[in-house]
């Protein structure tokens, strides 16, 4: 095993109390606060707009094999309601596309 | 007197029975100690194979030369496809997912490192707040 760089092992220290108190604070907080109706709204799209960010960018610097393979995943996801099925169909289409194209 | 459940009898029968036994106050304090016993217990499964699965990462993970080869590089993409379609709410979900993926390409395009995340975000959730109509 390689030495432990003591700089390494605080940072993960830091950021493991960072990590708790975001998720501690956040119910602790909501425990104690009277959501509105429209906040609520707003916080419940959250996690899908997060997601929505991450995905877009990174899928227009997929080009063609990925974006036709990321079609398949959501096709099969759909309809299936199964990751393992939808990410092992996303694999197989985008290396035989990129192989293909 | 309620008769206690057969022995032999499913976790949620006992936890019913037991409820119908307890008071209100009680009986959201044993609802809360079985919640918090359930998050340590999922908690501590998902972390041991996080940390199993980083282990194996650094390990042999350097095997594999160009992972782009087998399509590793589009697994991570897959996955946020996947878990789209599950917060995909219908149609009510469109107009703060388009403004989210409008900014976050925007930001992507002018701000360094991952701020597009935040702004994406950001900007779906602050649309939903504004449009809300009760």
């Amino acid at each position: 095993m390689a030495d432990l760089d003591p700089t390494v092992v605080a940072v993960i220290a830091a950021m493991s109390v960072a990590t708790y108190a975001t998720k501690a604070g956040g119910l602790w907080l909501l425990a104690r606060i009277e959501l509105s109706e429209r906040t609520e709204a707003a916080l419940d799209v959250l996690p899908g707009a997060v997601v929505i960010s991450l995905l877009v960018p990174a899928l227009s610097d997929l080009g063609a094999p990925g974006l036709i393979s990321a079609a398949a995943v959501l096709v099969v996801a759909r309809r299936t309601d199964g990751v393992l099925p939808a990410l092992g169909l996303g694999m197989v289409a985008v290396v035989s596309l990129r192989h293909l194209l | 007197m309620v008769r206690g459940p057969h022995p032999a009898t499913g976790v949620r029968e006992r936890v019913l029975h037991r409820r119908r036994e307890l008071g209100a106050h009680d009986r959201r304090t044993a609802l809360r100690e079985r919640r918090g016993a359930f998050l340590l217990g999922s908690g501590l499964a998902i972390w041991l194979f996080w940390v199993l699965a980083t282990l194996v990462g650094v390990t042999v993970g350097g095997v594999v030369e160009r992972p782009a080869r087998f399509g590793l590089d589009f697994v991570l993409t897959a996955v946020f496809l996947v878990l789209a379609t599950e917060l995909w709410e219908g149609r009510s979900s469109l107009p703060a997912w388009t403004v989210a993926a409008v900014t976050a390409v925007a930001a992507a395009h002018w701000l360094p490192g991952y701020w597009y995340v935040l702004c994406g975000g950001l900007a779906g959730s602050l649309l939903q707040a504004w449009w809300y109509d009760g």
